[in-house]
């Protein structure tokens, strides 16, 4: 299985120097998590910036794994997962429902790459390209939906069209602030009925996150400083 | 990293134990703490466990704690279960008619190497300005409950 890699002793080991990245580099703050149900299978659904660095992956690994315990298993589903240790696995379908049949707190990234490349002055924006598999995908194991909306990590860099981000070299992130919320979770089939329609679904999560999201947006005054 | 700081508190140990060792009471005047939410053995006393969080930096640091030590009107001992390695206590000794209050709280991450090292140092001040605001919170709470109950008294005397 694709899920073995995780190691909760090495995240454990690792939290120090997460909390020094996320604390002095980004000054993120991490909002709502009490709104993740205790235990249990989540689906949790994140809009994806900053590239290929993606530093909200990070934050929120650190920021999960200091409140609910390295022994919660999480896994965050990425293009590329360069920490297999910290729960990062391939975004597969099949990993997909592996963590959620494990029990495990997964967190996904609809808009994936493409999301992760769109434009600087997109920013503000919720992009998931029309992907709707992450509800089958929560139906499926009847599992909550937790949208976790994060701002900043679009300003890590600049993005232009076309997946370039400037600066080219050295590909060191911006030190931009970054906030993420976890939002109430959403129960599909009692909210939306025994058969949710799933354009419907599709609308209503990415209505809410690009409130949120605006709504962080409105909060920073300047660009990377925030 | 180990950090301790004192206050005196113009109240017996018994009026200070009586804020400390209720576990209702902790997140009234324990700042930078989010929860500590029993979970587990007795209410309070040894081998009660909560769930604490305190919010450092960029996350809500903690895990599960047990009591270890509840010599009451003395000390309150506690020690990491789960999550970051922490041990933290309560120490009341009788001081000029009050009560002199110790808070010590050690914490780390076994095995965190030099990263572990500096974000300690980093923490420190956070963790220290946390507990000297708890400490004049604890004393405000206490000598102000007992101000209360030195009123009624009087009220129910004159009577």
């Amino acid at each position: 299985m694709n899920l073995d890699a995780r190691d909760p002793d090495h995240i454990r080991e690792a939290l120090p120097r997460l909390w020094l990245q996320a604390s002095l580099w980004y000054r993120a703050e991490v909002r709502g998590l009490g709104n993740i149900p205790e235990d249990g299978p989540v689906l949790l659904v994140g809009n994806h910036s900053g590239g290929n660095a993606s530093p909200d992956t990070t934050v929120f690994t650190l920021a999960f794994s200091t409140y609910f315990g390295v022994e919660r298993a999480f896994y965050q589903l990425v293009e590329r997962p360069s920490q297999p240790r910290f729960g990062m696995v391939e975004a597969t379908a099949e990993n997909a429902r592996d963590a959620l049949s494990a029990g495990a707190a997964t967190l996904v990234y609809p808009g994936g790459e493409h999301e992760a490349h769109r434009p600087s002055w997109q920013r503000h924006r919720v992009d998931f390209g029309g992907a709707t598999d992450f509800i089958d995908l929560a139906l499926e194991h009847d599992v909550p939906i937790v949208p976790v909306v994060a701002v900043g990590g679009q300003e890590t860099a600049l993005f232009l069209p076309g997946g370039i981000s400037l600066p080219l070299w050295p590909k060191v992130p911006l030190p931009a602030k970054l906030t993420l919320e976890a939002l109430s979770p959403i129960h599909l089939r009692a909210e939306f009925g025994s058969e949710p329609d799933v354009d419907q679904v599709y609308e209503h999560i990415l209505r809410l996150m690009n409130d949120t999201l605006q709504a962080l947006a409105a909060e920073r005054r300047l660009p990377v400083l925030g | 990293m180990r950090i301790a700081e004192h206050l005196d508190v113009d109240a017996p140990p018994e009026a200070v134990w009586e804020e400390i060792a209720d576990p209702s009471k902790v997140l009234d005047f324990f700042a930078g703490v989010t929860r500590w939410e029993h979970t587990g053995g007795p209410r309070q006393g040894c081998g009660a466990r909560y769930r604490v969080l305190m919010r450092v930096g960029s996350a809500e640091v903690g895990g599960l704690i047990e009591t270890v030590e509840f010599a009451e009107q003395r000390d309150l001992a506690w020690t990491a279960v789960t999550g970051i390695d922490q041990r933290g206590r309560w120490r009341l000794r009788p001081h000029g008619g009050g009560t002199r209050v110790e808070l010590r709280w050690q914490y780390g991450v076994v095995g965190g190497g030099l990263f572990g090292r500096l974000s300690e140092r980093v923490a420190a001040p956070i963790v220290r300005g946390n507990l000297r605001r708890t400490l004049r919170e604890l004393k405000r709470a206490v000598e102000h409950e007992q101000l209360r109950a030195e009123a009624a008294r009087r009220r129910s005397t004159r009577r």
